[in-house]
C-alpha cells in the first residue's frame, strides 16, 4: 500500500499503531519498519519503549542497515576509500584535463556525486554512453567507465549494486519470520531501491510505504492511499518572525525557548544552512546555558584532538617548522601540559625563532625536562618525512604516536558537568581517530606492496576522519533539538522553529551541473536516465521546507533575517512571502545572572604598599622619569609592576628603539676610536641581529643601508665640532647620577649622557645622538627648552652635582636623513641658539625640581591615569589595555541593572 | 502590469537588430523598464527564456529583479514557468556558471572555489614576500640598490618594503593589466622623430641638434636622456599651437615630452626599477600557482579566465539572443572586455545588446569602473543606428529637490557631472515648508562632528511626527514623518558611525551596519588580551588586562601583591601559589576568576573559540558589566560584533583560541574594514549608511552629513596606472624623498578622477530623497570652503561671509524661482537633550538571562551499564558515560614502562571473543566454529532446557530489545527467550570460568540483568515465568527470582543509575574488583584498600 499524505497527518503515527499492535502479541520479529537515518531509527525505537513496549531493536532499521545485514559479504567502500579510488582512477585518466586536476579534492566531489546520483537511476556507464556531448562529458564517462571497472577489479559493489544483489537475494530466500513491512520517511528512492521496495512488497504479507504528498513522482506500488490533511494540524499556531540579524534572530528563538516555560526537548530548531547557523546557535545556547543537542555535527576532523593529531603528522612531515610545533607541543592535550612547563617553554622558544627542525626543538628544550622527554620520545620519527614503509606499518607507528603526543589527563570528577560532557566528545574523537589510522590501512592506494609516504598517510587519515560522521554520541535527553531539514521528517515536538528562511539559505539556490547541465539532463531524460533537473531540485527543496514548517504539533515560528551577519541586505524566501503577518522581533539582550566586578582604577597605593614601592625602585633613570611625567600609570606598569608582554614576533623585534640603540653604539664607538663608521655599523648591526635570533632579510637590509647612509653622512659632517672651541675634551657614554634630596631617603636620578664636551673652563655642553629627522629634532629642542622634556638640563644638572662643572648649554642632533642640530648654548656659538646663563640656570632648577616631584610621586604610591599626551597612548603605549585610559569604565555604583537580586 | 511612460514603452519594447542604450536618471523607473521589457520578451515576443541573459550589478539587485519578473507576472495572472527559466544574474555569477560548464575548454577545474578577500590578500602577501626573499638570495646587489632607492612610506619598519609591494601587486591585478609589456621603442624614438619633423617644419636648427643628440643617446648614453628631454623641452617652448604644425607642436609638448620625463625618471633608478619589476613579476607567478594550486580564483581570475575563454579560437557556443546589462558605468575593464568577448563569441547572429546606466552615477571608480566606456558605448551605438532611449522623467523626487540637484551641480565642463535635466514627473501632495535645507553647526573644534550630529538630531526630532510624507495606504495620502522615513548618509564610515553614536546618546532611534571601530573597542581589545592570556598567561601585559577588566575586577594594588609573590605573574595562577595579602574581597574575586580562567586554559585545545568564549563571558558575568556602562559606545553590541566575526573565522578553517587569537592580533593591527549586521530591530528606526551603500535605495527624508569634510586618501608609497605604469617614491642622495614623475602623474590622474566621482557621489546621494532633503555641515571658520560646501553653498546661494554672519537660527531664502530653501544655523555643544528613553530600550522580558548549567541523564542506557553501576558506580561513569576504553590508558602506560612491547602477549585467548562466539554459535551462527566453542554450547543443548528450547513454540535468540523500565529507555541483548506449553522461559549464558561453588553467588550478580528483562517484558504484556542463568562450563541452571520484590529492586538499581546521571554523583565501590579494573591508579582516585594491596 502506497500511503500518501501531507505533513503532519498522521502517516508516521499510523504506522507507530501498527507496530505496538504487533509487539504487544509478542509479534515484534515478525514487522520490519524501514527508514531513512539513524537518527530517526532511534527516535522511534524510542516512541516505542515509552509506550512501553519491549520492542526488538531490529524491528526498526535503516536502509543501509538492512541492506548490510542482508549482504554481509558484499562490503561497501567507504567514501574515503571510493575518493581515493577515484583520484588513482582520475590521474590515468586520458583526458589531461583531469588528469592535471586529480589531486582536487572538489573535482572528485562533484565527479562522485555524480556517478552517485546516475547510479541511482540505475544507470551505468554504458548506458549513459548515447547522451555524451562534448569534451566534457566525454572526459566523464570515460572516468566513469574506469571507475565501474576498477570497483569491478577490486571485488567491491558500490551501494546503488548492493542494494539490487539484495533485492535479488530477497526475492530468492524470502523475508524469514518477517510479514508485514513498513517504510517510512523517505522523499524519494533510487531505482534500486525501488527494487528492493518492490521485493520487499512481494515477499511479505502486509506492505505499507508512507511518502508525503506533493512529490514530482511516486514509486508505482498500488492500493494508493490518500490520507486528508489532519485537522489536528489547524490548531498548530504558525508565526513569522523578521529579525535584523542572524544573532538577533537566534537570540529571538532562546528567547521563546526561556520563556515558554516548557520542559527543552519540546523545542527544535530547525536549520537549512548548518555552515551559518551552526556555530552561532551553539554560542547563543552555550552563553545561555540552554542544554541543546546537534543531530548532524560537523565531521570528527574538526576535533581538537583530531586536529591536534593531525597536526602533529603534518609538522612532522614538514620536518617541525617552528612556530607550529610549539603550538603543538604546548598544547594542552600535549603530555607536557600537566608538567607546568609549557608556558615558559613557549615563551622561551619564542624568543629563538625563526627556527625550525628537530634539533632546533630539542636544543630549546634544553631547560624543560619534561619537553625534551616528549621531544626525545618523537625523536625517532625525525625521519618519516623520507621513510617509506607501508601503510600497516604506518598505522602501527602512528597508533603509538597518538598515545605519547595525547596524553590523558585524570578525568573530570563527576559533578562538573560541562567538563564531562567535554571529555566524552573528546574521547570519542580519539576513538574515532584510532578507528581512521585502522581504516587508512585499507585504502586502495596503499594496497600490495606500496609504500605510502607519511604525507600521504596522514591525507588517508584525514579523509577518514572528514568522512567519519560519527561525533561524540551526544544522548541526553532534556535537550533543544537542533535538526538539520534532512533529519527532520518524522520529528514532531510540540515548537518547532525553522531558521534562516531567506533567499539563497532556504531554498538554496541550486546550481547546474558541472558535467550534465539542465539541458543535457533533459537529454537524459529522453533516453530514460531521470536524474534531476535544477527545476526538480527546487521542487524538492519547496517540499523540505513543508517538512520542516510541520514539525510542531502546537507551535511553529518561522524566522529570517533582514541581514547576514556581515550586514548585507537579505530578500525573504520565496517560501514566506505571502504566509502571513510578519513580526519584526522585538531586540533581546543577553543578560548575566553573575553580578559583574566593574574595573577600578585606583589611582593611589595604600600605605601599606609604599615600602614595597620603594624596595623596587631602589634608583630611577631619566627615561623613567619621563615615563612618569607622561603617565604616572605608565611608571607603574613599566617599572613597579615591570609587566612583561609576549616576545615580539621576528618581524618586530628590530624595531625603532632597538635601531637607536645600536646608532648610539655605533656612534659611540666612531667618537672613541674613528675609522669607517659604515663598517662599524656593518658590525654593529651583525652582532645585534645575532643577538635577536635574526637572520638577514630584505627588511633588516633595508634599515641597515639607510642607516648606513645616514651614518656615513653624519660622519662626513661632524657638527658637534662647531658648537664649543676646539680645545674642550669630549666624553661618551658617561653614567653620571643626580641625587634627589628627599627627606627620608636619597634616591638617584641615573643618566647616561652620549657625549659631553668640556672646555677649559670646565664649562659642559651635553649632545644627545637621536635617530629622528630634523623637523623631529627641532620639536624636541623646543620641548627641551620649555621645560617639557627634562633629560637633557638633569644630564646637566648631574654633571654639576657629580663633577663640578658648569653647564653651558645642551645639542640635539638628528641623523636621519639628512644630518641635523639643533641646540642651545650660553653664548649661542656654532648656530647654537642663544641662552642667558639665567634661562638655563632657570631649565636646571625646573629640572631638579620635577624629577623630585616625580620621584616624590612614585614614592608616594601615585598611579593615576593620566597621561600628559593623549597621541602617546594611542600611537606606542602598550599598557593601553591595562590603564583603559579613555575607556568609558561602568562606574562603580552602577550595578547590572539585569540581575536577579 | 502599470503604464509606462513613452519613453520608458520606447525603451521596452525596441525590437531590431543592433544595440539599444537606455540612460535612465535617477528614479527613472529603470528596473521596471529592464524587468517590463525582460516580460515583454517573453511573453509578448515569444524569446526563448534560456535565451535571454540579464545582467546586474549586485547579487541583490539580482534577487529582487527575479523576484518582481515572476512576483508582478503571477499576481497578473500570467504563467511564471517561462520567466523563472530567464537567466538573470551578476556578472560574477555568469563567469562562474560559463567556467565551471566549460571547464574542460578552460583546463581549469571545475570545482574552483572563489577566493575571498581576506584570503587572497594573504596568499598575495606571502607570494610577495617569498618573491623578495628569493631576489634577497639571488641578487643581493640589485636588490641592495633598490632597497636603498625606494623610500615609500615614510616608515622604517622592516615589513614597510613588503607593503608597499604587496599594495603594488594589488594594484596591478586589479587593473587587469600586464605591467610588463613595454614599449618596445619607448617615447625617446618618437620623440626625436617628432622634433626632427619639427625642426625642418620650423627650421630650428638648435631643435634639430637635440634631435640628434637624443637619437644618439638613446643608443649609447642613457643616462643623459633626462637632460637632453629638458633642453628639447625648453627648444620647443616658444612654438605656439597654432596654423599648420598645430597638432605636431601639441604632439611634442603634451604628450611625448610628458612621456619622457616619465621615461627619464625611471632611468635615473633603473637597476632598483629592473629589481622591483623581477620582484613583482616573481610575486604574480608565485601567486598563480599557489590559487592554482588549490584550484582557488578571486573575482577577477574568473573574469579573465571567462574573457580567455570566450575569446580562444574555439569558444563555446552560447546563443544568447538577448542580453540585458544594468548599471553599465560601473563595469571595469575586465568587465567590459569580458562583455566584448561576450558579443563576439555569438558569430554572425549578433545578440540584442540593451545596456541601461547613467554616467552620472558612476560611484565606483575605487573599484576601477571606467565610466567612459559607458559614454564610447552610447556613442557607438548613435554612430550604427542603434536607439538611445533618455529617461529624463523623475518619478521619485520632489520638484524643489530637483531643483537643488541642478543648482548645486550644474553639469558640463571639467565637472563630474553630466549635463542633463531631470524632469520632475512625481506626483506630491503640496507642501509649504521648503523641501531642501541648509544645516549648519557653528562648531570649529575637535567636536565638530558631536555638534552636527547634535543639531541634525534636534532637527529630526522637531520634523518626527509633524512633518508631513506622502503615503498612498493612508486616507488623505499622507501621514506624519516616522524615524524608518528617514536616511543619513555620510560620505565615510568614521562620519557614519559618530553620527550615529551621538544619535544615540540623543535617544534617536537609528541604526547602523557599519563596524568601523570594532578593531578600536575597548571589548574587543578585552577580549583579545583575554584569548592571549589564555594562549600563553606569562604574557603579564594580557594578563594585567584582563586582571583588570570586568573578568576579574581586581585592583591595581592586589596586582602588585601577587606580583610580589611570583616571578612572573602567571604563576600566581597556580593553585599552590599562596596568594596571601589580597584582602577578602580581592582574593575572592581572584580565586574565582583563577579557577574559571584554568578551566578555560585546559579546554582551549578542544571547544573551539566561540563556545569557549560564550561559556567564559557568561561564567565571568562579563556582559552585565557592559550592559551596565554607558550605552554610547554600545559595548554590548559591539561583543556581538566580535562574537559574529569569531564565528566567521570558523569558516577560513580557524577554530581554536590560539588560531583564532592570532587572527584577531592580526585584525587589531591591520584593522580592516570588517561589516557587520545591526543588533536592534530596523521596525522604526533612522537608518545611517555611507553614500556607497544607499545606491539604488530611496527614502522619504534624506539627510547628507558632514559635507564640509573633504575625504583625506592615504597613498601607498607604489603606484601602478595604465597610463603610466609603475611610479614609487625615491630616496634623494641628499636623504630626503621624492616621487617618480610616473608616481605624481598617477597621482595627479587619480585626484582629479577622484574629484570628479566626488561630484557624482553627491548627486547620487542627493537623488535619494523623494521629499526632504537636509544638507548639513559644520562651518570651520577656515578662510576657504571646504568639501562639498564648495559646491552647495555657492549653489544654493550662500556665501562664505553669510554663512559667518549669520546668527543661530533660521531663514527661508528663495533661491530662483522653483526653490526656497530653509537656512539654519546653530552654534555652541549640543543642547543637553532630555535623556530620552530610546524607543529601541529594552523590557525586562527582552532580557534574555541564563540558567545554569545543569546534569542531565541520557535517553537511554545499556541493560550492562546497570549491572557496571551497580558493581562500582566509578567504573560505569568512566568506562560507559565518559567512554574512557582500557585502550585510552594504554598511552600511559606505555610512556611508563621502557619497552612498550615487552607485555604484549599476543597468544593470550582473549576470554570476552571466546563468549562472544560461544553466543554466536548458540544463536545459529555454526559456520566453522572452533571444537571448544562447539563442546560448550553442546551442554546446553544437553540440557533439559536446551531441548525445550528446540521444542518451543517461539523462540528469540540473541535479540536486541529496546524497552523501558520505571520510565527510563534500555537496551539489552537476550540470550534466549523461549514459549512452550509450560510457559516462558528466559536464558542467560555464562562462560565464566568459576568454581562451581560460587556459581550461587555469582549468579546473583547476574540476576539483575535477567531482573530487567523480565520486568520490561512484563509490561510489555509479556510476562516470563522462569527466569535462568545457565553456566555453560559446569552445565548448571541457576533460576533468579522475578518476584514482584526483585524486580522492583533491580527498577531501582535503574532509576539510582539515572538519577547518578541527573545529579552526577558517581561514588568510588572500592574493593577487590579493583584490582581488575582498567582505571584503578589511572583515572581513579581509588587508593585502594589493604584488600587490594594485598
Ligand atoms: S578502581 Fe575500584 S573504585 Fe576505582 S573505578 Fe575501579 S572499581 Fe571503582
Amino acid at each position: 500500500m502506497l500511503l500518501i499524505g501531507p505533513p503532519g497527518s498522521g502517516k508516521t503515527q499510523r504506522i507507530l499503531s501498527d507496530l505496538e499492535r504487533a509487539v504487544r502479541a509478542g509479534r515484534g520479529n515478525e514487522i520490519l519498519l524501514l527508514v531513512p537515518t539513524a537518527s530517526m531509527r532511534a527516535h522511534m525505537l524510542s516512541t516505542l519503549a515509552r509506550r512501553g513496549l519491549m520492542t526488538p531493536a531490529k524491528t526498526v532499521t535503516t536502509m543501509s542497515e538492512f541492506v548490510t545485514e542482508n549482504a554481509p559479504d558484499l562490503s561497501e567502500p567507504g567514501r574515503a576509500w571510493e575518493d581515493r579510488l577515484l583520484a588513482q582512477v582520475l590521474s590515468t585518466s586520458a583526458s589531461a584535463w583531469l588528469r592535471s586536476w586529480a589531486g582536487s579534492a572538489r573535482l572528485r566531489g562533484r565527479i562522485s556525486a555524480l556517478m552517485r546520483e546516475l547510479w541511482a537511476v540505475g544507470a551505468d556507464s554504458y548506458q549513459l554512453e548515447p547522451a555524451v556531448r562534448g569534451t566534457q562529458q566525454s572526459a566523464f564517462l570515460e572516468v566513469f567507465r574506469e571507475f565501474e571497472a576498477a570497483l569491478a577489479r577490486e571485488g567491491r559493489v558500490h551501494q546503488n549494486q548492493r542494494i539490487a544483489i539484495v533485492a535479488a537475494s530477497l526475492r530468492e530466500r524470502g523475508l524469514g519470520d518477517v510479514q508485514s513491512v513498513y517504510v517510512d520517511g523517505f522523499e524519494q528512492f533510487t531505482r534500486q531501491q525501488e527494487e528492493l521496495l518492490s521485493a520487499l512488497q512481494e515477499q511479505a504479507e502486509e506492505f505499507v510505504l508512507a511518502m508525503p504528498d506533493g512529490l514530482p513522482s511516486y514509486p508505482p506500488f498500488s492500493p494508493q492511499v490518500m490520507l486528508p490533511p489532519a485537522p489536528s494540524r489547524d490548531s498548530a499556531r504558525t508565526e513569522m518572525i523578521a529579525a535584523p540579524s542572524p544573532r538577533a534572530e537566534v537570540l529571538e528563538i532562546a528567547r521563546r525557548i526561556l520563556a515558554s516555560g516548557r520542559p527543552m526537548r519540546e523545542h527544535a530548531v530547525i536549520v537549512r544552512s548548518p555552515e551559518k547557523y551552526d556555530a552561532l546557535l551553539q554560542e547563543v545556547f552555550e552563553s545561555l546555558g540552554i542544554p541543546h543537542r546537534f543531530w548532524g555535527r560537523g565531521p570528527v576532523s574538526g576535533h581538537g584532538v583530531a586536529r591536534h593529531f593531525l597536526g602533529w603528522l603534518r609538522l612532522i612531515h614538514r620536518q617541525f617548522p617552528g612556530e607550529e610545533s610549539l603550538e603543538a607541543i604546548t598544547s594542552p592535550l600535549s603530555p607536557v601540559a600537566s608538567s607546568g612547563e609549557t608556558d615558559a617553554f613557549d615563551f622561551a622558544t619564542r624568543e629563538l625563532l625563526p627556527g625550525s627542525g628537530f634539533g632546533f626543538l630539542d636544543a630549546a628544550a634544553a631547560e624543560f625536562p619534561a619537553v625534551r622527554q616528549l621531544i626525545g620520545e618523537v625523536g625517532h620519527c625525525r625521519h618519516w618525512h623520507r621513510r617509506r614503509v607501508g601503510a600497516k606499518r604506518w598505522a602501527r607507528d602512528c597508533l603509538s604516536l597518538l598515545d605519547r603526543i595525547q596524553a590523558l589527563r585524570p578525568p573530570p570528577e563527576p559533578g562538573d558537568f560541562r567538563r564531562t560532557l567535554d571529555w566524552r566528545e573528546a574521547l570519542a574523537a580519539r576513538q574515532a581517530v584510532r578507528r581512521a589510522i585502522r581504516e587508512s590501512v585499507l585504502m586502495p592506494d596503499f594496497k600490495g606492496r606500496k609504500r605510502p609516504s607519511l604525507a600521504a598517510f596522514a591525507d588517508a587519515v584525514e579523509d577518514v576522519l572528514r568522512t567519519d560522521g560519527g561525533r561524540a554520541p551526544d544522548q541526553r535527553f532534556d535537550v533543544v533539538h537542533i535538526l538539520p531539514v534532512g533529519e527532520a521528517r518524522q520529528w514532531s515536538v510540540p515548537v518547532a522553529f525553522v531558521c534562516g528562511l531567506a533567499e539563497g539559505w532556504f531554498p538554496r539556490t541550486p546550481s547546474q551541473d558541472v558535467f550534465f547541465n539542465d539541458s543535457a539532463r533533459q537529454r537524459l531524460h529522453s533516453l530514460g536516465i531521470e536524474i534531476r533537473t535544477t527545476v526538480q531540485i527546487a521542487d524538492q527543496e519547496r517540499l523540505r521546507f513543508q517538512v520542516a514548517a510541520s514539525r510542531g504539533s502546537e507551535e511553529q515560528v518561522l524566522s529570517y533575517p533582514h541581514r547576514d551577519s556581515t550586514g548585507r541586505d537579505l530578500q525573504p524566501s520565496a517560501f514566506v512571502r505571502g504566509i502571513g503577518e510578519v513580526t519584526d522581533c522585538p531586540s533581546s539582550l543577553l543578560g548575566c545572572t553573575r553580578q559583574a566586578v566593574p574595573p577600578r582604577g585606583d589611582g593611589q597605593l595604600p600605605e601599606s604598599l609604599l615600602n614595597t614601592v620603594a624596595a623596587r625602585n631602589a634608583s630611577f633613570s631619566a627615561s623613567g622619569i619621563a615615563d612618569y611625567r607622561q603617565c604616572p600609570y605608565l611608571y607603574f606598569s613599566s617599572n613597579t609592576l615591570a609587566l612583561r608582554g609576549r616576545p615580539p614576533d621576528p618581524t618586530e623585534r628590530l624595531d625603532p628603539a632597538t635601531v637607536g640603540h645600536v646608532v648610539h653604539t655605533v656612534i659611540d664607538r666612531w667618537n672613541r676610536f674613528r675609522g669607517d663608521i659604515g663598517a662599524l655599523l656593518d658590525e654593529a648591526f651583525q652582532a645585534r641581529l645575532e643577538k635577536l635570533h635574526l637572520r638577514p632579510d630584505p627588511g633588516t637590509e633595508r634599515i641597515r643601508l639607510a642607516v648606513r647612509a645616514d651614518l656615513v653622512r653624519f660622519a662626513g659632517r661632524p657638527v658637534a665640532a662647531m658648537a664649543l672651541p676646539p680645545e674642550s675634551h669630549a666624553r661618551f657614554e658617561e653614567s653620571v647620577s643626580l641625587r634627589i634630596d628627599r627627606p627620608d631617603s636619597q634616591p638617584l636620578v641615573r643618566c647616561r649622557i652620549d657625549r659631553y664636551d668640556v672646555d677649559a673652563a670646565r664649562r659642559c655642553l651635553v649632545t644627545d645622538y637621536k635617530y629622528a629627522p630634523s623637523n623631529r629634532v627641532k620639536k624636541l629642542l623646543a620641548r627641551h627648552l620649555n621645560g617639557e622634556e627634562l633629560q637633557l638640563a638633569l644630564y646637566l644638572a648631574a654633571l654639576e652635582q657629580g663633577h663640578g662643572l658648569e653647564p653651558a648649554g645642551m645639542l640635539l642632533i638628528g641623523l636621519r636623513g639628512e644630518t641635523s642640530m639643533a641646540g642651545a648654548s650660553v653664548g649661542g656659538t656654532g648656530g647654537l641658539r642663544d641662552l642667558s646663563e639665567s634661562e638655563l640656570k632657570e631649565l636646571l632648577l625646573n629640572a631638579t625640581k620635577e624629577a623630585k616631584q616625580a620621584v616624590g610621586d612614585v614614592l608616594g604610591g601615585r598611579i593615576a591615569v593620566l597621561p600628559r599626551d593623549q597621541s602617546f597612548c594611542q600611537r606606542s603605549c602598550q599598557f593601553r589595555a591595562v590603564c583603559r585610559v579613555g575607556w568609558k569604565a561602568p562606574d562603580a555604583r552602577a550595578r547590572d541593572p539585569l540581575a536577579p537580586t | 502590469m502599470m503604464r509606462l511612460t513613452e519613453d520608458q514603452r520606447r525603451a521596452v519594447q525596441s525590437w531590431q537588430r543592433g544595440d539599444i542604450c537606455v540612460i535612465a536618471g535617477p528614479g527613472s523607473g529603470k528596473t521596471r523598464v529592464l524587468v517590463e521589457r525582460l516580460r515583454w520578451l517573453v511573453l509578448e515576443r515569444g524569446a526563448e527564456p534560456e535565451r535571454i541573459l540579464a545582467i546586474t550589478f549586485t547579487e541583490k539587485a539580482a534577487l529582487e529583479m527575479r523576484a518582481r519578473l515572476v512576483g508582478e507576472a503571477s499576481l497578473a495572472g500570467e504563467p511564471t514557468d517561462r520567466l523563472e527559466a530567464v537567466q538573470v544574474s551578476t556578472i560574477d555569477a555568469f563567469c562562474n556558471r560559463l567556467l565551471r560548464e566549460h571547464a574542460a575548454l578552460a583546463g581549469i577545474d571545475p570545482g574552483f572555489e572563489i577566493l575571498d578577500e581576506q584570503e587572497a590578500r594573504q596568499m598575495l602577501n606571502a607570494a610577495v614576500a617569498e618573491a623578495l626573499d628569493w631576489e634577497f638570495r639571488k641578487r643581493n646587489r640589485a636588490l641592495a640598490q633598490f632597497l636603498q632607492c625606494y623610500s615609500g612610506g615614510s616608515s622604517s619598519a622592516p615589513g614597510a618594503v613588503l607593503e608597499g609591494l604587496s599594495s603594488l601587486a594589488t594594484q596591478v591585478l586589479s587593473h587587469g593589466r600586464d605591467p610588463f609589456l613595454a614599449r618596445r621603442k619607448g617615447p625617446w624614438h618618437a620623440l626625436s622623430r617628432a622634433l626632427e619633423e619639427l625642426a625642418e617644419a620650423k627650421r630650428a636648427p638648435k631643435l634639430a641638434a637635440t634631435a640628434a643628440s637624443i637619437r644618439k643617446a638613446r643608443v649609447r648614453n642613457r643616462g643623459r636622456l633626462g637632460g637632453l628631454g629638458r633642453r628639447a623641452a625648453s627648444d620647443v617652448r616658444p612654438f605656439v599651437r597654432r596654423g599648420k604644425h598645430k597638432d605636431l607642436v601639441s604632439r611634442v609638448k603634451y604628450e611625448l615630452l610628458p612621456a619622457c620625463e616619465t621615461a627619464a625618471a625611471g632611468e635615473s633608478n633603473r637597476t632598483a626599477r629592473a629589481c622591483l619589476l623581477r620582484i613583482l613579476r616573481r610575486a604574480l607567478r608565485r601567486f598563480k600557482a599557489a590559487k592554482q594550486s588549490q584550484s582557488r580564483m578571486d573575482f577577477d581570475d574568473t573574469l579573465a579566465q571567462a574573457a580567455k575563454l570566450l575569446g580562444s579560437s574555439k569558444p563555446p557556443s552560447l546563443g544568447y539572443e538577448h542580453i540585458l546589462i544594468d548599471e553599465f558605468q560601473d563595469t571595469n575593464p575586465l568587465q567590459i572586455r569580458l562583455v566584448r568577448r561576450l558579443l563576439k563569441a555569438h558569430g554572425p547572429l549578433r545578440p540584442v545588446r540593451f545596456v541601461a546606466g547613467d554616467v552620472n552615477q558612476s560611484i565606483y571608480g575605487f573599484r576601477h569602473a571606467v565610466r567612459e566606456v559607458f559614454q564610447d558605448y552610447r556613442a557607438g551605438v548613435e554612430e550604427n543606428g542603434g536607439q538611445v532611449v533618455q529617461l529624463l522623467d523623475n518619478f521619485r523626487s520632489r520638484p524643489e529637490i530637483l531643483a537643488a540637484v541642478h543648482r548645486i551641480l550644474p553639469g558640463g565642463g571639467d565637472s563630474g557631472v553630466e549635463k542633463h535635466r531631470l524632469r520632475a514627473a512625481g506626483q506630491f501632495p503640496p507642501k509649504r515648508v521648503p523641501c531642501v535645507e541648509l544645516l549648519i553647526a557653528a562648531e570649529t573644534g575637535p567636536e565638530r562632528l558631536r555638534a552636527e550630529g547634535g543639531a541634525l538630531a534636534a532637527r529630526l526630532r522637531s520634523l518626527h511626527g509633524s512633518l508631513q510624507v506622502a503615503d498612498q495606504s493612508v486616507p488623505g495620502g499622507a501621514r506624519a514623518l516616522r524615524w524608518g522615513d528617514v536616511a543619513v548618509l555620510a560620505r565615510t564610515h568614521a562620519v557614519a558611525s559618530a553620527v550615529a553614536a551621538q544619535f544615540r546618546r540623543e535617544g534617536v532611534p537609528c541604526v547602523t551596519a557599519t563596524t568601523r571601530g570594532l578593531f578600536d573597542a575597548p571589548v574587543t581589545a578585552e577580549v583579545a588580551a583575554f584569548l592571549r592570556a589564555l594562549r600563553n598567561p606569562r604574557d603579564e601585559i594580557s594578563l594585567t588586562a584582563v586582571l583588570k577588566s570586568p573578568l576579574c575586577g581586581i585592583s591595581d594594588s592586589a596586582i602588585l601583591q601577587l606580583r610580589l609573590h611570583s616571578n612572573n605573574l602567571a604563576d600566581s595562577l597556580d593553585a599552590e601559589a599562596e596568594n596571601t595579602g589580597l584582602d577578602s574581597g580581592e582574593a575572592l574575586r581572584f580565586e574565582r576568576f583563577r579557577l574559571e580562567f584554568t578551566r578555560c586554559r585546559e579546554d582551549r585545545a578542544t571547544v573551539p573559540a566561540g563556545p569557549l568564549l560564550a561559556r567564559a563571558l557568561a561564567a565571568f558575568g562579563y556582559r552585565a558589566a557592559l550592559n551596565a556602562g554607558d550605552d554610547e559606545d554600545q559595548a554590548a553590541d559591539r561583543l556581538d560584533q566580535l562574537l559574529d566575526w569569531i564565528g566567521r573565522q570558523h569558516m577560513h578553517g580557524l577554530h581554536s583560541v590560539s588560531e583564532v587569537s592570532a587572527a584577531l592580533d592580526t585584525a587589531l593591527k591591520e584593522k580592516p574594514p570588517a561589516e557587520a549586521a545591526p543588533t536592534h530591530g530596523t521596525a522604526d528606526a533612522v537608518q545611517v549608511l555611507t553614500m556607497h551603500a544607499a545606491k539604488g535605495l530611496e527614502f522619504p527624508m534624506v539627510a547628507l552629513v558632514s559635507l564640509n569634510t573633504p575625504v583625506r586618501r592615504r597613498r601607498p608609497g607604489m603606484l601602478f596606472s595604465n597610463r603610466h605604469g609603475i611610479g614609487a617614491y625615491w630616496t634623494t642622495p641628499g636623504g630626503g624623498r621624492q616621487p617618480d614623475a610616473a608616481y605624481a602623474r598617477t597621482v595627479a590622474d587619480l585626484a582629479r578622477r577622484e574629484a570628479q566621482e566626488e561630484e557624482r557621489l553627491l548627486y547620487v546621494a542627493m537623488t535619494r530623497a523623494e521629499e526632504h532633503l537636509i544638507l548639513s555641515a559644520s562651518f570651520t571658520g577656515k578662510p576657504m570652503l571646504s568639501g562639498w560646501l564648495k559646491l552647495v553653498c555657492p549653489g544654493l546661494g550662500v556665501t562664505r561671509k553669510s554663512l559667518l554672519a549669520a546668527g543661530s537660527g533660521e531663514t527661508t531664502v528663495p533661491a530662483g524661482n522653483e526653490l526656497r530653501f530653509l537656512f539654519r544655523k546653530t552654534s555652541g555643544p549640543p543642547s543637553q537633550p532630555a535623556p530620552a528613553a530610546s524607543p529601541l530600550a529594552l523590557t525586562p522580558s527582552q532580557v534574555l538571562l541564563p540558567r545554569e548549567a545543569e546534569a542531565q541523564a541520557d535517553y537511554a542506557a545499556s541493560v550492562t551499564s546497570v549491572a557496571l553501576y551497580a558493581e562500582c558506580p566509578r567504573k560505569y561513569f568512566l568506562s560507559r558515560y565518559l567512554g574512557l576504553g582500557s585502550e585510552e590508558w594504554r598511552g600511559s602506560e606505555a610512556r611508563e614502562a621502557e619497552e612498550p612491547q615487552r607485555h604484549r602477549r599476543r597468544q593470550d585467548p582473549d576470554p570476552s571473543e571466546f563468549g562472544r562466539l560461544v553466543h554466536a554459535y548458540l544463536a545459529g551462527d555454526r559456520d566453522g566454529a572452533k571444537p571448544s566453542v562447539r563442546a560448550l554450547a553442546r551442554k546446553f543443548e544437553r540440557h533439559e532446557l536446551g531441548k525445550r528450547a528446540s521444542a518451543a513454540w517461539s523462540v528469540e535468540r540473541e535479540t536486541e530489545y529496546v524497552f523501558t523500565v520505571g520510565g527510563h529507555v534500555l537496551r539489552g541483548i537476550i540470550d534466549l527467550l523461549f514459549e512452550d506449553g509450560e510457559g516462558r522461559v528466559l536464558v542467560d549464558y555464562k562462560t565464566d570460568r568459576r568454581s562451581r561453588s560460587r556459581l550461587r553467588e555469582s549468579a546473583l550478580k547476574h540476576a539483575e540483568q535477567l531482573q530487567l528483562y523480565s520486568a520490561g517484558l512484563r509490561s510489555g504484556g509479556r510476562p516470563v515465568d522462569r527466569a535462568v542463568v545457565f553456566y555453560l562450563r559446569h552445565g548448571v541452571a541457576v533460576d533468579i527470582d522475578i518476584g514482584d520484590a526483585a524486580l522492583a529492586g533491580a527498577r531501582e538499581q535503574v532509576t539510582s543509575l539515572f538519577r547518578a546521571q541527573a545529579t552526577q554523583s558517581f561514588p568510588l565501590r572500592e574493593g577487590a574488583h579493583c584490582r581488575h579494573c582498567p582505571h584503578f591508579r589511572k583515572g581513579c582516585p581509588a587508593t585502594g584498600p589493604e584488600a587490594v594491596s594485598g
